[in-house]
């Protein structure tokens, strides 16, 4: 993904912490988007599809937990619960990315192709162009001045039970470890990168192949870290959805996929309207209804978030039922078509923050 | 005849007890070969064309009538499996010889099932994993009755840890240990510092709906009072990880199953196996580049070397489609030979090659757990139909002085309402449709007004072994391949049934406790009905079979050592719950998974010897 404009040098404790709390920003920005079109997909059906995006997902959360414990270890809070923390759909990624917009979409082609541009590896765009694995660099950059300049002030004392412990992250590729010091935030930050787009690499070659297993065909983006079953990086395995095959041994950035088939039946998607606003169901009381129910859920979801990451990280684990009730409502939503829709669309969710006055059903009556 | 295959090892089943051998002796580079007589996934999560992987599994599951244990297994001619469908009512006292897989022989029914595919019965376990008392491995030192096991607690327990963190259980040991109930019996000594790889998995509503509940109430057994506590249960089910421990997710989909979802559907099938199933140590087993997996072979008979009396090849039949008999008879040899193929299945598999039996015990002492239910409905809502099948239990009556004269028995607590004694809700809401014509919003009320209210709890209770309850095999009876079908004899005896009847009584007090309208029924046309002291009482299966190759002492009244090897065969090994002497209160998986480390060291060590 790219940034436009050049990163601003990280000089002062002000500039780390501002700079933490967009990372946090960016990758949940991410969320919406990814979840819209998992869960459009009809339940039972395209699994291999619904595995990967799932995969993906849950290392997004992984990696707003890590930068979240960085910003924590620094002094810094993560601020999740505000209607700016949100952004409306469509959007521009928080970094400031201008060249393509975020959306909420089912599970087709067009997704597939805006999630590769989210994923999109810093070696696949010109150089002058920054990434966020350059975002991140740029964090580590200010890290290593900051801890040279201010030592041990860097990372204060009565930050380690503030922190989100590895116990609680719910599955999926990573080990959450505290932040203590440079080392740790640096390896944070580091399994941010090295997941999303793959590992930094000086000398990429684009024939060079995969390090592949033979057993999985999966490559190590993980391996190496976290002693994890091997992985693709976000971006080959949204591509391998995208030409519905598996890379395999052998297989390089230029040869794409050879594996076997992956099937991906888009009609077994619910045919969601894109970019859906709350306004579009104004006329229709009970799709207004479900989607303010997933949007009060949504906001629970947000207020749990926040105080886990802000001094009472046990709420992580009621935070997690949360995220089971916000699927629920999000696919019963998701199974209504709206009514008098010429093009046969269904109704889908808005993804919105709601003050805790909002949240009262009179609210929008 | 073409040369015979050479391993290291051959270990005959790919359950769990084969799986934990496989993986520990492959990691010590020793070569392996598994021969399992059912069908596999190979690893495979997703179904990929026409091979097939565990998705397969949920996709039968779907689809099937009944949901029993067995219903998203593949229901395999070559190597049949029994099913709790198959159980009748014997009364009228004749032998039943053409329902299912087994061969019933009475006088009672035998009413559990196992699972032939790779990966073995825990593809459909629960997942409870409790170790036994202390006082469970002297029986007959404590009691006067049943046996006591030549390997004490004392020695069992490293392996028992070993078993916990291999199998990934979730448990706190500061409530496993038993200190906080006032019975001296049931406490359970854990190493100073030790704990489970996983927390406990949270307890359900229910469950702590009953601790409130509960507090204070004892019931008397002889002039003994005994604390009724709700405990949690320890679970082979993925939580919350302690220290560096990272949970094992599903075999051919890592991301997924790192931690329980809540699916509630543990028995028959977990979607996302966060439960642990054998499949997960198959995997590792492979991993090390020494196990070798060979799915669809039934093994039908041993040879003997005349002179030294090893096992010299173990003979084979490979098929190659489920629905047809065609196969190929195939021979390998190991210089080690472990039997790990389930304990009826060993113990036919040893009758057949007529060997290991010079104590006459093959096949003999079999037991379970009769389980009897009760089950009303609770003055609130309590969540039924949510969690894991089971997060608690009340194991205040797994041991005391009572065992002198009736079986002890545990309680457990079951999250998922009426499920098994009545089939809910898959087979009581279409009666309330159908016959109660119900619809609309009074077939909502209806259900919303009853169904979170369902209550269940189960009595393990235990058996003796019985000489008398076994396997046997009968040239009249046999599979499509040829192979036997086992010929089982069992009776509950009076030991037992007076444990069912104290079962009854205590649940009877619980239920006044807690103010559940009962609505427990034993018919007389039940399966599993049977009578004491003119009370009429019903069993089920618990699938925890036990005992037909038990290890003892000697070499005249047991089958294997305290080696869990063969008296008769050096270089015979056997695995799984058929070694254990007695059953005692606790589903024996661990226990037997357990023993299967201290017998994989032990086949370490006598293979360093050769």
């Amino acid at each position: 993904m790219y940034c436009r404009q050049p990163l601003r040098t990280i000089e002062t404790i002000d500039d780390l912490h501002y700079n933490l709390q967009l990372a946090v920003e960016l990758e949940f920005s991410t969320l919406p988007t990814y979840l819209q079109a998992l869960y459009s997909i009809k339940e039972g059906s395209n699994t291999i599809a619904y595995s990967v995006i799932r995969s993906v997902i849950m290392e997004e959360m992984f990696h707003l937990t890590n930068a979240a414990n960085v910003l924590i270890a620094t002094g810094g809070s993560p601020a999740l619960n505000s209607p700016e923390f949100i952004p409306i759909y469509p959007t521009f990624l928080p970094d400031n990315e201008k060249w393509f917009e975020a959306r909420l979409l089912k599970l087709s082609p067009q997704a597939l192709m805006l999630f590769l541009a989210i994923e999109m590896p810093g070696d696949l765009v010109p150089i002058s162009m920054i990434t966020i694995g350059k975002f991140y660099e740029n964090i580590e950059k200010g890290l290593k001045y900051l801890d040279e300049k201010m030592g041990a002030d860097l990372f204060p004392c009565g930050t380690l039970d503030k922190q989100i412990e590895h116990k609680y992250y719910y599955g999926g590729g990573g080990i959450i470890n505290k932040v203590t010091n440079l080392d740790s935030a640096l390896f944070a930050l580091n399994a941010i990168i090295a997941q999303g787009e793959g590992a930094p690499n000086k000398h990429w070659d684009p024939d060079k192949s995969f390090p592949l297993e033979d057993t999985t065909g999966i490559e190590s983006g993980d391996h190496q870290l976290f002693m994890q079953p091997r992985e693709l990086s976000h971006f080959y395995r949204f591509n391998e959805l995208k030409k519905g095959r598996r890379y395999v041994l052998g297989d390089s950035h230029n040869s794409g996929p050879t594996g076997p088939e992956i099937n991906i039946n888009y009609d077994d998607v619910y045919n969601l309207k894109p970019d859906p606003q709350s306004g579009d169901y104004i006329h229709y009381p009970e799709l207004e209804e479900m989607n303010f129910n997933v949007n009060v859920i949504f906001s629970r979801l947000l207020d749990q978030l926040h105080l886990a990451f802000n001094g009472q990280p046990k709420t992580l684990e009621t935070a997690v039922c949360t995220m089971f009730s916000l699927k629920e409502v999000i696919q019963i939503l998701m199974r209504n078509p709206i009514p008098d829709n010429e093009l046969g669309e269904y109704a889908a969710p808005t993804w919105e923050y709601l003050s805790p006055e909002e949240r009262t059903l009179s609210s929008i009556r | 005849m073409t040369k015979c295959e050479q391993f290291d090892v051959v270990i005959i089943g790919a359950g769990i007890s084969g799986a934990i051998m496989a993986q520990q002796l492959g990691a010590q580079q020793k070569k392996v070969l598994i021969l399992e007589a059912g069908t596999g996934t190979d690893g495979r999560f997703f179904n990929n064309n026409d091979k097939k992987g565990y998705e397969s599994y949920m996709d039968t599951f779907f689809t099937a009538m009944a949901k029993i244990p067995n219903a998203p297994f593949p229901n395999n001619p070559n190597a049949p499996q029994p099913l709790v469908t198959d159980t009748r009512n014997m009364s009228d006292g004749k032998p039943i010889t053409n329902n299912g897989y087994f061969v019933q022989m009475g006088p009672n029914p035998f009413a559990s099932t196992y699972t032939r595919s790779e990966g073995g019965t825990t593809l459909h376990w629960l997942g409870t994993c409790l170790r036994m008392l202390p006082e469970d491995f002297k029986l007959k030192t404590h009691f006067g009755h049943g046996l006591d096991w030549p390997i004490s607690y004392d020695e069992l327990q490293p392996w028992y840890e070993v078993a916990e963190t291999m199998i990934g259980v979730s448990a706190n040991a500061r409530d496993q240990n038993y200190q906080q109930i006032d019975n001296p019996a049931v406490h359970i000594p854990f190493r100073e510092g030790y704990d489970y790889p996983m927390e406990k998995i949270p307890q359900s509503f229910l469950d702590n709906y009953m601790n409130q509940g509960l507090q204070g109430m004892s019931v008397t057994i002889d002039y003994h009072h005994y604390p009724i506590k709700v405990v949690s249960t320890p679970q082979g089910r993925n939580g919350m990880p302690r220290g560096d421990y990272r949970p094992v997710g599903a075999v051919g989909n890592q991301n997924l199953g790192q931690r329980c979802a809540g699916n509630s559907n543990c028995v028959p099938i977990c979607p996302i196996q966060a439960k642990y199933n054998a499949l997960k140590t198959l995997a590792q087993a492979k991993t090390t580049g020494f196990v070798e997996v060979r799915n669809q072979c039934v093994v039908s008979d041993m040879a003997l070397d005349e002179y030294t009396h090893e096992v010299k090849t173990v003979i084979y039949k490979q098929y190659t489609d489920t629905q047809t008999t065609d196969y190929e008879v195939k021979t390998v040899s190991g210089r080690i030979v472990v039997l790990a193929a389930h304990a009826v299945e060993n113990a036919k598999i040893l009758l057949a090659a007529g060997i290991a039996n010079s104590s006459d015990q093959v096949g003999r002492n079999l037991m379970d757990h009769p389980t009897m239910l009760t089950w009303g409905l609770m003055p609130t809502d309590i969540g039924a139909f949510r969690g894991p099948g089971s997060t608690s239990g009340i194991p205040s009556l797994r041991g005391g002085e009572f065992r002198r004269k009736q079986a002890a028995f545990r309680i457990e607590i079951g999250n998922w309402g009426w499920s098994w004694p009545a089939g809910a809700p898959i087979s009581t809401v279409p009666d309330l449709i159908d016959n109660k014509n119900l619809y609309g919003a009074e077939l909502k009320r209806a259900i919303s007004s009853v169904y979170p209210r369902m209550f269940r709890l189960g009595f393990l209770v235990e058996q003796l072994p019985d000489p008398n309850n076994r396997v046997t095999i009968d040239e009249r009876y046999k599979d499509q391949l040829g192979n036997y079908r086992p010929v089982i004899h069992y009776q509950v005896t009076d030991y037992t049934r007076a444990g069912m009847a104290q079962a009854k009584q205590v649940s009877d007090e619980l239920f006044a406790y807690l103010g559940v309208e009962a609505y427990t029924q034993y018919k007389q046309s039940d399966p599993g009905y049977v009578t004491y002291q003119g009370e009429g009482y019903s069993y089920n299966g618990a699938g925890h079979l036990v005992g037909t190759h038990i290890m003892g002492f000697n070499a005249q009244t047991s089958v294997v050592d305290k080696h869990q090897r063969s008296w008769d065969h050096p270089n015979l090994y056997l695995v799984g719950c058929g070694n254990m002497p007695t059953i005692s209160t606790s589903n024996p998986t661990l226990t037997m998974a357990a023993l299967t480390y201290w017998a994989a060291d032990n086949v370490l060590k006598a293979l360093e010897q050769t």
